[in-house]
Order: structure tokens, then C-alpha cells, then sequence
């Protein structure tokens, strides 16, 4: 979320509060993005929490310890679905975030085993309704690992070659170094990586390819999503004190700082995050479209926080959209 | 050694395991000696069971639970497999161990991307099971019973049964109102414009739409249930339909308006009586010499206005009272349709049950019962 609209709504605020309540509003928004949103990892014991945890550390994701204070959670599991799984899935109290570990290997016998592995991901979230999306954390570490592959087991990776019989030439690795490479590469890894690097792949080549192989980037992205929702209802919250204030003749200025366009426009954003608008071309009248697609949107069958996101979204474009004729005129 | 027939053994375990790929490894190096299935039919035994768990991870509550309640440890061998793919298998292998210390432990890989299959040591465990002492124990009790994934897919089974049954109870009951609807409007249309001779062929065609439209319905219902009993594999003879009820026991008769017919021939003669004796005597004081063959006119006018008068007042009676007929008996075709087609869907559903139930092999509702408590 842009910081400038946030700043907007600051600066709008210091016209019409006192002291203590635009420090608190300040702390209050800075809290929006500017803190992290921390994520715990959560799931079936064997299934790679600490891998998965190695793996979003590197990829600069908060990861709460273990009983800290988490706000999205991230429940590992592998295979698929036992019913502990199930039952944790649906327990859920915070916005939760399912990972099909071993994507790599569940689906070994297959001939694209990460594209098995989503599709058994959208078939368990269709039944669980929590987002899923299948992990090679142990890759995924490697990719965001800041230290990149070993030096030593990238030599090793240069003297395997794969043939049309498979992995050939793994006599010329000493053993101790086969089994690092089979402990950070597992099978399919080093597959990968004698492949790519018998082609003459470097190792940034070597990350990007684990990085998107790993499916991580997917993770990502789910895990966005979620903090998406955290930061919007963190908005809220630091606006809902106000709303108190805003009552009565000595409320009036509030109350129109709150209806006003620096803080609509930043709920707008703070919700767009949430809610993908639809693409549409630009200019004038495309304003008027999404706020007309929003409003249907937040009138249709929603949950409680996307008819909140589509009405704060069709506010904001209604808002642009004036703004926009008025300098037109 | 008298010839027997081949012993059953049941390969089992949670979905995604790898139980098909064991069962068709065990089939390949028993399939002489024993029959090998993931599924045991109604009645069936077998002499042991393969469990089956991924060494993906170590086994869960759930797996345990599924472990106990499919089989007796004596006759059961418990395996680790694609131990090919999943490097840390001796750690799950060691911890599943740990967990279920009764039952014997092997790894397996039984359909490796590399390599021959890893299956020497479960061939051999079964082969001790199956020599084992229990196998000759007369009393020993069938431990081998419907895994919970069968029990799932029967629960599924029932589930999706239940939820056609009632979204065709949704649907059906809606048809029924809106053609009674119809059909009311239809006929109090056609009422409102019956002559005085059609009331009785009215009636008649009215109670054939009535008796007609409760038929189709029935027809729809018929074919409704075969459809559900088809997809879900149950029997078609549960849905057939049994007598429906007789149209006299519930669709009213249409009773002339006795009282209301009398009532309307006395006011009109009245009137007739009226208009001769004003008209007359007005007449008669205007032309004196004419005064008998005025009172004759009036007489005969009279007469006529009070014949007219008569019918005319008979028919809008039948009318209003055709009128009140057609919604009594609309509303009862509704009340009828309401109750065969709660009947029908009743008395096919629980006969659907009951066959879902009889298909199962004792002892699973017992451990669905004792899964749900365990995890409350």
C-alpha cells in the first residue's frame, strides 16, 4: 500500500485533532504498513515445518517462533488431508493458509509433478475452502537462501550429467557429499540442478529455477493475500476510535475528516489489496465502472469483509471519478 | 491336504497411501496362492491384512485409530511404503514403530520409478502371518473388518442420497403448487362464464384436470426416485408406487345451491308480482276503457320478467358457488399431492437406508461411533 495516501490521511487529520489523538492515529497507521504481519507455521509433525520455515524466512516473511504471536497461519501438511488436518483446517481463528509439502516428491511418478501437485491442491481447497498450494520447501530454502547453493555441491552438481538413462556419473562424488546433496536437493532437486547445470546454467540461473520450481512464489502470494485482509482491518481498527469523536456539533469537523477524501482513498486502497478489481480501461469513465462494478459486487453474495472492501472501493472510485470531471472542467 | 480355495488377504489404508500399488505388488508374487483385494465384499473374511502408510511423514492419530479398528496386530502386517521416493523413511519407519508396537513394521517400495520393486521382506511376513498360529485358532473372531474408507464413502454415499432426496422434495413440492395454482386460476376463469347447462360437464372436467394433474405428478415422482436409485446403485423396486388413493376420498362433490335456488324464486316472483300490479294500475287509471286487456299485457309481462328473473339468479348462484368449488378443490389436490409425495420420499428413503446399512459389513458403525468420540 502506497505510504503517500497514508500520509494524506495524517496530514488531513492534524487540521481537525488534538494532540493525543493524532499521535495515537499516527501510531495507529504506521502499524498499517509498515509493521510486518507475522506468520506461523502450524501442521502435521513430519511434514517440514522447519523447512517451511527456513524456506519464508529467506524469502523475507516474518515467522513467528513457535507459540509467539502470529496473525496468519501457515499449516503445513503433506499427501494430503488426514482428518487432524481437516479438523485443524476448519478450526481455524486467523486467516489461514494451507502448504502441500513434498510437492516434489508426492507426485514423483508423474511427468510435471508440481502441476499434479496443484491440481490436488485446488481439488482439497474446493472441500476445505482454505487456500492450498503446494511447496518444495526444501528447494524453496535453497532459492531464498542469501548464501545460495554450497560452492562444494555445486562442484559435485558439475560432474553428475543426465543421460538418456537417467542421473549418470554419481561414482565420481564422494559419499559425504552425495548425501549433502541428497539432504539439501533431495531427488528431484538434483535431478533439476544436474540437468540445468550440465546445460550450462550459473548459479543464479540454478535459484531462479529452484525459486520457481519450488512453487513458493505461490505461497507468497497466498500469504499476500492474507495480509492483505490483516492490513485492511488494521485500517479499520485505527479509524474506529475516531468514529467515537465524531458525534454531536463538536464532532461535525471529525466526522467530515472521516467522510472525507484522504481517508476514503485510503480505505479504497487498503481494500483493493483485497478485492482484485477487474481490469478496465483507463480514464474518466472507467472510474465510473468500477465504482458501479463494486457496488453490485458488495450488494452480491459476499462474505461480510468483501461487502465492506466493494463499498469502500466503489466510495473511492465514486470520489476519483467527481475529482477527475472537476478537473476536466 | 484337502484343496481349499485361495485365502483373502485385504490390502488397506489411508487414501493417497499407496495401497493400490502394494495390492498390485502382492498380487504379482501371491497371486497363485491368495487373493489380494483393497475391499472386502459383504461376509467376506481375510486371513490378514496389509496396512498400508506413506512414509511421507510419521503415521497420524487417525491412521492409528484406522490401524486398530481394521485389524487384529496377530493376523496384520503394517508397511512403510515408497520408501524409493521418501529418503527419511527409516525415521518414519522407527517412529511408526514407536507409535504401534503390536503390529510388525516393513518397508516397502512397490512401484518405484527406478528399480525392481522393494517387496521381499512383506512377502515374508505375510507368509509368517498366514502360518502363524491364529490362523488355526477356530474361535478367532474376523478381524477384518470395512476400513474407515469405506465407512467415508458410505457416509459419502448416504450424504449425497439424502441431499438428492431433499432437493427433490424442494422441487417437486414447488411444481405441485404451482400447477394447483393453475389450475384454480384456469378453472375459475372458465367458471365465471359456465351456462346453465355446462355445470355439470364443468364438474366433471374439472375433477379429470384434478385427478390428472395428481397422475403427472406421480409419474414425475416415479421418475424422479428411478433417476436418484440409479445414480446411487440402489434398488429401483423401493420407489415403485403403491396405490394412490381413491379421487372421491378427497376432492369434494359440488352441491347444488338448494336453499339459495328457493330463496331466488320467491324474490323474483315477488318482483314480478310487483312490476304487473304498478305497471297495471298506472296504466289503468291513464286509460279506463282499455283496463282488462292492460292487466292481461301486464300479466303476461310479469310472468316472463319472472322467468327471467328466476334463471338468471339461479345461474350467478351456481356461479358464485362453482366459484368457491374450484378453490375447496384445488386445495384439496394440494394436501393430497403434499401427502403422497411426502409418503413416496419417505417410504423410499428408508428403504434406501436400510439397503445402504444392509450392504455394510458389521462392526463399521461401531467404529465410525468410536472415531467421533475419540475426538471429542
Amino acid at each position: 500500500m502506497d505510504d503517500r495516501v497514508l500520509a494524506a490521511v495524517l496530514a488531513a487529520g492534524a487540521a481537525v485533532l488534538d494532540e493525543p489523538a493524532l499521535a495515537r492515529l499516527g501510531a495507529d497507521l504506521a502499524q498499517v504498513s509498515g509493521a510486518p504481519v507475522p506468520v506461523g507455521v502450524c501442521g502435521r509433525p513430519g511434514a517440514g515445518r522447519d523447512t517451511v520455515r527456513h524456506a519464508l524466512r529467506g524469502a523475507d516473511v516474518v515467522v513467528a517462533d513457535q507459540g509467539g504471536a502470529a496473525e496468519i497461519d501457515v499449516y503445513v501438511f503433506t499427501e494430503t488431508l488426514t482428518p487432524e488436518d481437516r479438523a485443524a483446517l476448519s478450526a481455524a481463528r486467523r486467516p489461514m493458509v494451507a502448504v502441500l509439502n513434498k510437492a516434489d516428491l508426492i507426485c514423483f511418478a508423474g511427468a510435471r509433478p508440481m502441476a499434479e501437485a496443484a491440481a490436488r491442491c485446488r481439488e482439497l481447497q474446493s472441500s476445505t475452502g482454505v487456500p492450498t498450494r503446494p511447496l518444495a520447501a526444501l528447494l524453496a530454502g535453497v532459492a531464498t537462501d542469501p548464501a545460495g547453493l554450497d560452492p562444494d555441491l555445486a562442484a559435485a552438481l558439475r560432474r553428475l550429467s543426465i543421460g538418456p538413462s537417467g542421473l549418470a556419473g554419481s561414482w565420481r562424488i564422494g559419499t559425504g557429499v552425495r548425501r549433502r546433496l541428497l539432504a539439501e536437493l533431495d531427488l528431484v532437486g538434483v535431478a533439476i540442478a544436474a540437468a540445468a547445470v550440465s546445460g550450462g546454467a550459473g548459479p543464479e540461473v540454478l535459484t531462479a529455477l529452484f525459486r520457481e520450481f519450488s512453487g513458493i512464489q505461490g505461497v507468497l502470494e497466498e500469504i499476500g493475500e492474507a495480509a492483505a485482509v490483516i492490513r485492511y482491518r488494521r485500517l479499520l481498527r485505527a479509524l474506529a476510535p475516531l468514529a467515537e469523536r465524531a458525534v454531536g456539533s463538536r464532532g461535525a469537523p471529525v466526522a467530515a475528516f472521516l467522510a472525507g477524501d484522504a481517508v476514503v482513498l485510503a480505505r479504497m486502497a487498503a481494500a483493493s489489496e483485497v478485492v482484485t478489481p477487474p481490469a478496465v480501461p483507463g480514464g474518466r469513465d472507467a472510474l465510473l465502472c468500477q465504482a458501479i462494478y463494486f457496488q453490485r459486487y458488495a450488494r452480491g453474495p459476499v462474505s461480510g469483509l468483501h461487502r465492506e472492501c466493494g463499498i469502500d472501493i466503489a466510495r473511492g472510485a465514486l470520489r476519483q471519478w467527481r475529482r477527475a470531471g472537476d478537473a476536466g472542467e | 491336504m484337502p484343496v481349499s480355495e485361495p485365502v483373502t488377504i485385504l490390502v488397506t489404508g489411508p487414501p493417497l497411501s499407496g495401497v493400490t500399488g502394494v495390492s498390485r505388488g502382492l498380487r504379482n508374487r501371491l497371486g497363485g496362492e491368495c487373493r489380494v483385494v483393497e475391499r472386502l465384499g459383504p461376509g467376506e473374511r481375510a486371513a490378514a491384512v496389509v496396512f498400508v502408510v506413506s512414509a511421507a511423514a510419521p503415521m497420524t492419530d487417525s491412521d492409528a485409530e484406522f490401524l486398530a479398528a481394521a485389524a487384529d496386530p496377530a493376523a496384520a502386517v503394517a508397511v512403510v511404503s515408497k520408501i524409493d521416493v521418501h529418503r527419511t523413511w527409516p525415521k518414519v519407519l522407527q517412529a511408526n514403530r514407536t507409535r504401534c508396537p503390536q503390529v510388525a513394521w516393513e518397508p516397502v517400495a512397490a512401484a518405484p520409478q527406478v528399480g525392481p520393486p522393494k517387496l521381499n521382506r512383506l512377502v515374508d511376513a505375510v507368509h509368517t502371518v498366514l502360518a502363524g498360529p491364529s490362523r488355526a485358532g477356530p474361535s478367532r473372531a474376523g478381524p477384518f473388518r470395512a476400513g474407515p474408507s469405506e465407512s467415508k464413502s458410505r457416509a459419502a454415499q448416504a450424504l449425497a442420497l439424502r441431499s438428492g432426496i431433499q432437493q427433490s422434495r424442494v422441487r417437486l413440492a414447488g411444481r405441485a403448487r404451482t400447477e394447483c395454482a393453475a389450475l384454480r386460476n384456469d378453472l375459475r376463469r372458465e367458471a365465471a362464464g359456465v351456462t346453465r347447462g355446462g355445470v355439470d360437464e364443468f364438474c366433471s372436467g374439472a375433477r379429470r384436470r384434478a385427478v390428472g394433474a395428481a397422475a403427472e405428478l406421480d409419474a414425475t415422482l416415479t421418475a424422479v426416485l428411478s433417476s436418484l436409485a440409479a445414480g446411487a446403485g440402489l434398488p429401483v423396486d423401493a420407489v415403485s408406487a403403491g396405490p394412490s388413493a381413491a379421487a372421491d376420498s378427497y376432492l369434494p362433490r359440488f352441491a347444488r345451491p338448494e336453499l339459495e335456488s328457493r330463496l331466488s324464486v320467491l324474490l323474483s316472483a315477488g318482483f314480478g308480482l310487483g312490476v304487473t300490479l304498478t305497471v297495471g294500475r298506472s296504466l289503468a287509471d291513464l286509460a279506463p276503457a282499455w283496463a282488462s286487456a292492460i292487466l292481461a299485457g301486464c300479466l303476461v309481462t310479469g310472468v316472463v320478467l319472472t322467468g327471467w328473473m328466476i334463471r338468471t339468479r339461479r345461474l350467478l348462484t351456481e356461479r358464485t358457488a362453482l366459484d368457491r368449488w374450484v378453490t375447496e378443490l384445488t386445495a384439496a389436490l394440494r394436501t393430497a399431492m403434499d401427502d403422497r409425495l411426502l409418503t413416496r420420499l419417505l417410504a423410499a428413503e428408508s428403504a434406501w437406508f436400510a439397503a445402504v446399512t444392509a450392504a455394510s459389513v458389521p462392526g463399521f458403525a461401531g467404529f465410525g461411533d468410536r472415531a467421533r468420540s475419540d475426538r471429542q
